[in-house]
Protein backbone atom coordinates (compact mmCIF):
# COMPACT_ATOMS: atom_id res chain seq x y z
CA UNK A 1 0.00 0.00 0.00
CA UNK A 2 1.69 3.10 -1.33
CA UNK A 3 4.65 4.60 0.89
CA UNK A 4 4.33 2.85 3.96
CA UNK A 5 5.96 0.27 3.19
CA UNK A 6 2.52 -2.46 4.44
CA UNK A 7 0.24 -4.54 2.74
CA UNK A 8 -3.19 -3.83 3.45
CA UNK A 9 -3.22 -7.47 5.12
CA UNK A 10 -0.59 -6.07 7.44
CA UNK A 11 -2.91 -2.86 8.61
CA UNK A 12 -5.99 -5.03 8.63
CA UNK A 13 -6.25 -5.39 12.23
CA UNK A 14 -5.65 -1.73 12.97
CA UNK A 15 -8.24 -0.19 10.92
CA UNK A 16 -10.38 -2.63 12.17
CA UNK A 17 -9.65 -1.49 15.46
CA UNK A 18 -10.59 2.45 14.62
CA UNK A 19 -13.48 1.13 12.48
CA UNK A 20 -14.72 -0.60 16.02
CA UNK A 21 -13.56 2.86 18.25
CA UNK A 22 -15.86 4.75 15.78
CA UNK A 23 -18.90 2.58 15.28
CA UNK A 24 -19.68 3.30 18.81
CA UNK A 25 -23.32 4.77 20.20
CA UNK A 26 -21.82 6.77 22.42
CA UNK A 27 -19.08 9.46 22.90
CA UNK A 28 -16.19 7.95 24.67
CA UNK A 29 -13.95 10.70 24.62
CA UNK A 30 -15.46 13.91 24.83
CA UNK A 31 -12.91 16.46 24.69
CA UNK A 32 -11.13 14.12 22.01
CA UNK A 33 -14.32 14.54 19.75
CA UNK A 34 -14.99 17.98 20.43
CA UNK A 35 -10.93 19.08 18.68
CA UNK A 36 -11.44 17.42 15.90
CA UNK A 37 -15.41 18.79 15.68
CA UNK A 38 -14.18 22.24 14.76
CA UNK A 39 -13.60 24.02 11.91
CA UNK A 40 -9.81 24.34 12.25
CA UNK A 41 -10.04 20.58 12.04
CA UNK A 42 -12.72 20.42 9.10
CA UNK A 43 -15.03 18.78 11.30
CA UNK A 44 -13.61 15.71 10.99
CA UNK A 45 -15.01 13.67 13.82
CA UNK A 46 -18.47 14.70 12.64
CA UNK A 47 -17.21 13.49 9.15
CA UNK A 48 -16.30 10.44 10.29
CA UNK A 49 -18.86 9.58 12.48
CA UNK A 50 -21.69 10.23 9.57
CA UNK A 51 -19.68 7.77 7.22
CA UNK A 52 -19.26 4.99 10.28
CA UNK A 53 -23.56 5.48 10.38
CA UNK A 54 -23.53 5.09 6.65
CA UNK A 55 -21.15 2.36 6.27
CA UNK A 56 -21.50 0.13 9.24
CA UNK A 57 -24.08 -0.95 11.62
CA UNK A 58 -22.45 -1.27 15.50
CA UNK A 59 -24.06 -5.01 15.23
CA UNK A 60 -21.95 -5.70 12.02
CA UNK A 61 -19.09 -4.00 13.65
CA UNK A 62 -19.51 -6.31 17.13
CA UNK A 63 -19.80 -9.68 14.64
CA UNK A 64 -16.63 -8.70 12.68
CA UNK A 65 -14.85 -8.01 16.18
CA UNK A 66 -15.89 -11.03 17.48
CA UNK A 67 -14.75 -13.17 14.79
CA UNK A 68 -11.53 -11.55 14.51
CA UNK A 69 -11.05 -11.99 18.03
CA UNK A 70 -11.85 -15.42 18.25
CA UNK A 71 -9.72 -16.46 15.65
CA UNK A 72 -6.34 -14.81 16.59
CA UNK A 73 -7.22 -15.30 19.74
CA UNK A 74 -5.75 -11.96 21.54
CA UNK A 75 -6.16 -10.75 24.63
CA UNK A 76 -8.96 -7.65 23.65
CA UNK A 77 -11.98 -9.51 24.67
CA UNK A 78 -11.90 -8.07 28.01
CA UNK A 79 -12.47 -4.63 26.06
CA UNK A 80 -15.31 -5.09 23.81
CA UNK A 81 -17.89 -3.92 25.98
CA UNK A 82 -17.16 0.43 27.11
CA UNK A 83 -17.66 1.13 30.47
CA UNK A 84 -20.69 3.69 30.76
CA UNK A 85 -19.51 5.74 33.61
CA UNK A 86 -16.76 6.88 30.55
CA UNK A 87 -19.49 9.18 28.53
CA UNK A 88 -18.79 12.69 29.11
CA UNK A 89 -21.49 14.80 31.07
CA UNK A 90 -22.68 18.33 29.77
CA UNK A 91 -21.53 20.35 27.07
CA UNK A 92 -21.41 23.58 28.10
CA UNK A 93 -18.54 23.07 30.34
CA UNK A 94 -16.22 23.48 27.46
CA UNK A 95 -18.33 26.30 25.91
CA UNK A 96 -17.03 29.38 26.64
CA UNK A 97 -13.19 28.20 27.35
CA UNK A 98 -11.25 27.72 23.83
CA UNK A 99 -12.07 29.73 20.48
CA UNK A 100 -11.02 25.75 19.65
CA UNK A 101 -14.31 24.31 20.51
CA UNK A 102 -16.98 27.54 20.48
CA UNK A 103 -15.72 28.96 16.91
CA UNK A 104 -18.40 27.67 15.48
CA UNK A 105 -21.66 27.00 17.11
CA UNK A 106 -23.49 24.99 13.93
CA UNK A 107 -20.94 21.90 15.07
CA UNK A 108 -22.27 21.64 18.21
CA UNK A 109 -25.96 22.04 17.12
CA UNK A 110 -24.95 19.17 14.27
CA UNK A 111 -23.34 16.95 17.26
CA UNK A 112 -27.01 17.05 19.26
CA UNK A 113 -28.95 16.35 15.82
CA UNK A 114 -26.71 13.60 15.46
CA UNK A 115 -27.15 12.18 18.97
CA UNK A 116 -30.92 12.74 18.79
CA UNK A 117 -30.52 10.37 15.75
CA UNK A 118 -28.76 7.81 17.92
CA UNK A 119 -31.61 7.58 19.98
CA UNK A 120 -34.43 7.06 17.10
CA UNK A 121 -31.95 4.30 15.69
CA UNK B 1 8.20 1.38 23.98
CA UNK B 2 5.37 0.26 26.52
CA UNK B 3 4.22 -2.62 27.66
CA UNK B 4 0.76 -3.24 26.13
CA UNK B 5 -0.70 -4.90 29.14
CA UNK B 6 1.09 -3.08 31.86
CA UNK B 7 -2.07 -2.66 33.40
CA UNK B 8 -2.05 -5.67 34.88
CA UNK B 9 0.42 -4.63 37.19
CA UNK B 10 -1.29 -1.07 38.05
CA UNK B 11 -3.05 -2.40 41.07
CA UNK B 12 -4.91 0.82 41.61
CA UNK B 13 -5.90 1.80 37.73
CA UNK B 14 -8.01 1.00 34.91
CA UNK B 15 -7.44 1.39 31.31
CA UNK B 16 -10.47 3.29 31.51
CA UNK B 17 -8.94 5.77 33.81
CA UNK B 18 -6.17 6.48 31.25
CA UNK B 19 -8.56 6.92 28.36
CA UNK B 20 -9.88 10.02 30.81
CA UNK B 21 -6.39 10.92 31.31
CA UNK B 22 -5.05 10.99 27.87
CA UNK B 23 -8.82 12.59 26.77
CA UNK B 24 -8.09 15.26 29.46
CA UNK B 25 -4.29 15.58 27.67
CA UNK B 26 -6.05 16.36 24.46
CA UNK B 27 -7.77 19.02 25.66
CA UNK B 28 -4.97 20.81 27.69
CA UNK B 29 -2.53 20.35 24.84
CA UNK B 30 -5.49 22.13 22.29
CA UNK B 31 -5.16 24.70 24.65
CA UNK B 32 -1.79 25.41 24.95
CA UNK B 33 -1.74 24.90 21.03
CA UNK B 34 0.87 22.69 20.78
CA UNK B 35 2.52 20.69 18.40
CA UNK B 36 1.15 17.31 17.13
CA UNK B 37 3.72 15.46 18.13
CA UNK B 38 4.21 16.77 21.83
CA UNK B 39 1.12 15.07 22.37
CA UNK B 40 2.10 11.64 20.83
CA UNK B 41 5.53 11.76 23.05
CA UNK B 42 3.45 12.47 25.94
CA UNK B 43 0.97 9.61 25.94
CA UNK B 44 4.32 8.03 24.92
CA UNK B 45 6.46 8.68 28.55
CA UNK B 46 2.62 8.44 29.81
CA UNK B 47 2.87 4.62 28.72
CA UNK B 48 6.25 3.97 29.31
CA UNK B 49 6.10 5.39 32.87
CA UNK B 50 2.79 3.08 33.52
CA UNK B 51 4.76 0.09 32.14
CA UNK B 52 7.76 -0.11 34.89
CA UNK B 53 5.87 1.64 38.06
CA UNK B 54 2.84 1.08 40.18
CA UNK B 55 1.63 4.05 40.97
CA UNK B 56 -2.04 5.51 43.32
CA UNK B 57 -4.73 7.01 41.32
CA UNK B 58 -3.99 10.04 42.82
CA UNK B 59 -0.67 10.38 40.90
CA UNK B 60 -1.74 9.56 37.50
CA UNK B 61 -2.87 13.08 36.56
CA UNK B 62 0.37 13.84 38.14
CA UNK B 63 2.12 11.69 34.97
CA UNK B 64 0.17 12.95 32.37
CA UNK B 65 0.76 16.83 33.57
CA UNK B 66 4.61 15.99 34.24
CA UNK B 67 4.47 14.20 30.78
CA UNK B 68 3.42 17.10 28.83
CA UNK B 69 5.40 19.57 30.36
CA UNK B 70 9.02 17.01 29.61
CA UNK B 71 7.78 16.53 26.02
CA UNK B 72 6.58 20.07 25.21
CA UNK B 73 10.40 21.10 26.30
CA UNK B 74 11.10 18.15 24.08
CA UNK B 75 9.36 19.60 21.05
CA UNK B 76 7.96 22.67 21.19
CA UNK B 77 9.69 25.68 20.22
CA UNK B 78 8.19 27.91 23.21
CA UNK B 79 7.32 25.62 25.54
CA UNK B 80 4.49 26.81 27.76
CA UNK B 81 5.11 27.90 31.49
CA UNK B 82 5.54 25.43 34.49
CA UNK B 83 2.87 28.09 36.36
CA UNK B 84 0.57 26.91 33.49
CA UNK B 85 0.48 23.30 33.91
CA UNK B 86 0.01 23.82 37.50
CA UNK B 87 -2.87 26.02 36.57
CA UNK B 88 -4.57 23.25 34.45
CA UNK B 89 -3.76 20.82 37.08
CA UNK B 90 -6.19 23.01 39.28
CA UNK B 91 -3.49 23.59 41.74
CA UNK B 92 -3.57 19.99 42.55
CA UNK B 93 0.07 19.70 42.24
CA UNK B 94 2.95 21.91 43.42
CA UNK B 95 5.70 23.14 41.32
CA UNK B 96 8.16 21.74 43.73
CA UNK B 97 5.71 17.98 43.34
CA UNK B 98 5.93 18.44 39.45
CA UNK B 99 9.87 19.29 39.27
CA UNK B 100 10.28 16.09 41.24
CA UNK B 101 7.86 14.13 39.03
CA UNK B 102 9.74 15.34 35.94
CA UNK B 103 12.91 14.07 37.35
CA UNK B 104 11.49 10.65 38.50
CA UNK B 105 9.52 10.09 34.95
CA UNK B 106 13.36 11.06 33.44
CA UNK B 107 14.80 8.73 34.87
CA UNK B 108 12.38 6.02 34.62
CA UNK B 109 11.99 6.35 30.68
CA UNK B 110 16.29 6.53 31.20
CA UNK B 111 16.01 10.23 29.11
CA UNK B 112 15.13 8.53 25.85
CA UNK B 113 12.72 11.05 24.61
CA UNK B 114 13.27 9.59 20.58
CA UNK B 115 10.07 8.55 19.93
CA UNK B 116 8.98 7.45 16.29
CA UNK B 117 6.13 9.46 16.30
CA UNK B 118 3.16 7.99 14.06
CA UNK B 119 3.15 12.04 12.82
CA UNK B 120 6.95 11.28 11.29
CA UNK B 121 5.11 8.44 9.40
CA UNK B 122 2.16 10.44 8.40
CA UNK B 123 3.97 13.32 6.74
CA UNK B 124 6.16 10.69 4.53
CA UNK B 125 2.71 8.45 3.54
CA UNK B 126 0.93 11.92 2.67
CA UNK B 127 3.28 12.30 -0.33
CA UNK B 128 1.48 9.46 -1.98
CA UNK B 129 -1.71 12.02 -1.96
CA UNK B 130 0.56 14.89 -2.78
CA UNK B 131 -0.19 15.76 0.68
CA UNK B 132 -4.12 16.39 0.34
CA UNK B 133 -5.37 18.54 3.09
CA UNK B 134 -8.54 16.38 3.54
CA UNK B 135 -7.51 13.01 3.80
CA UNK B 136 -4.55 14.40 6.04
CA UNK B 137 -6.76 15.49 8.74
CA UNK B 138 -8.97 12.86 8.62
CA UNK B 139 -6.01 10.52 9.03
CA UNK B 140 -4.93 12.63 11.86
CA UNK B 141 -8.23 12.04 13.48
CA UNK B 142 -7.94 8.02 13.08
CA UNK B 143 -4.39 8.01 14.36
CA UNK B 144 -5.10 10.15 17.56
CA UNK B 145 -7.65 7.69 18.62
CA UNK B 146 -4.65 4.91 19.27
CA UNK B 147 -4.17 7.28 21.90
CA UNK B 148 -7.21 7.31 23.52
CA UNK B 149 -8.00 3.51 22.92
CA UNK B 150 -5.58 1.41 24.55
CA UNK B 151 -5.83 -1.35 22.36
CA UNK B 152 -3.30 0.13 19.92
CA UNK B 153 -0.60 0.09 22.41
CA UNK B 154 0.64 -3.31 21.01
CA UNK B 155 1.10 -2.01 17.23
CA UNK B 156 3.92 0.14 15.93
CA UNK B 157 3.35 4.02 15.08
CA UNK B 158 4.27 3.31 11.76
CA UNK B 159 1.43 0.80 11.23
CA UNK B 160 -1.14 3.21 12.87
CA UNK B 161 -0.26 6.05 10.70
CA UNK B 162 -0.58 3.51 7.40
CA UNK B 163 -3.90 2.46 8.83
CA UNK B 164 -5.26 5.63 9.45
CA UNK B 165 -4.41 6.91 5.83
CA UNK B 166 -5.66 3.77 4.54
CA UNK B 167 -9.25 4.34 6.41
CA UNK B 168 -8.79 8.02 5.76
CA UNK B 169 -8.63 7.62 1.79
CA UNK B 170 -11.37 5.08 2.08
CA UNK B 171 -13.47 7.45 3.75
CA UNK B 172 -12.51 10.34 1.31
CA UNK B 173 -12.74 8.24 -1.59
CA UNK B 174 -16.08 7.21 -1.77
CA UNK B 175 -18.08 10.20 -2.76
CA UNK B 176 -19.76 9.18 -6.46
CA UNK B 177 -18.74 5.41 -6.00
CA UNK B 178 -20.89 4.65 -2.63
CA UNK B 179 -24.35 5.57 -3.94
CA UNK B 180 -23.89 2.91 -6.49
CA UNK B 181 -21.81 0.20 -5.71
CA UNK B 182 -21.22 0.70 -2.39
CA UNK B 183 -24.95 0.72 -0.67
CA UNK B 184 -25.61 -2.35 -2.93
CA UNK B 185 -23.69 -4.68 -2.74
CA UNK B 186 -25.07 -6.74 0.78
CA UNK B 187 -22.05 -9.23 0.94
CA UNK B 188 -19.24 -8.29 3.81
CA UNK B 189 -17.19 -5.14 3.09
CA UNK B 190 -13.39 -5.46 3.42
CA UNK B 191 -12.30 -3.74 6.44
Amino acid sequence: MHYSGYSTLEIRPVVRLMIDYLARKEILHDAFFKKYAAKKYMKASIIVREWIRTEYSEEEITAVMTETLTATKTQEVDFQEPEQENIPEEEEDYEDEDENYNSDDDDFMYADELESREVDA
Amino acid sequence: MPNPSYMKQQINLEWRMRGILVDWLIEVHAKFRLLPETLFLCVNLVDRFLSSRPIGMEKLQLVGVTALLVASKYEEVMAPNIDNFIYVADGGYTEHEILKAERYLLHIVGFDLSYPNPMNFLRRISKADDYDIHTRTIAKYLIEISLVDDRFLKYTPSIIAAAGMYLSRRMMDRGPWVSSSSSQSNGRRPI
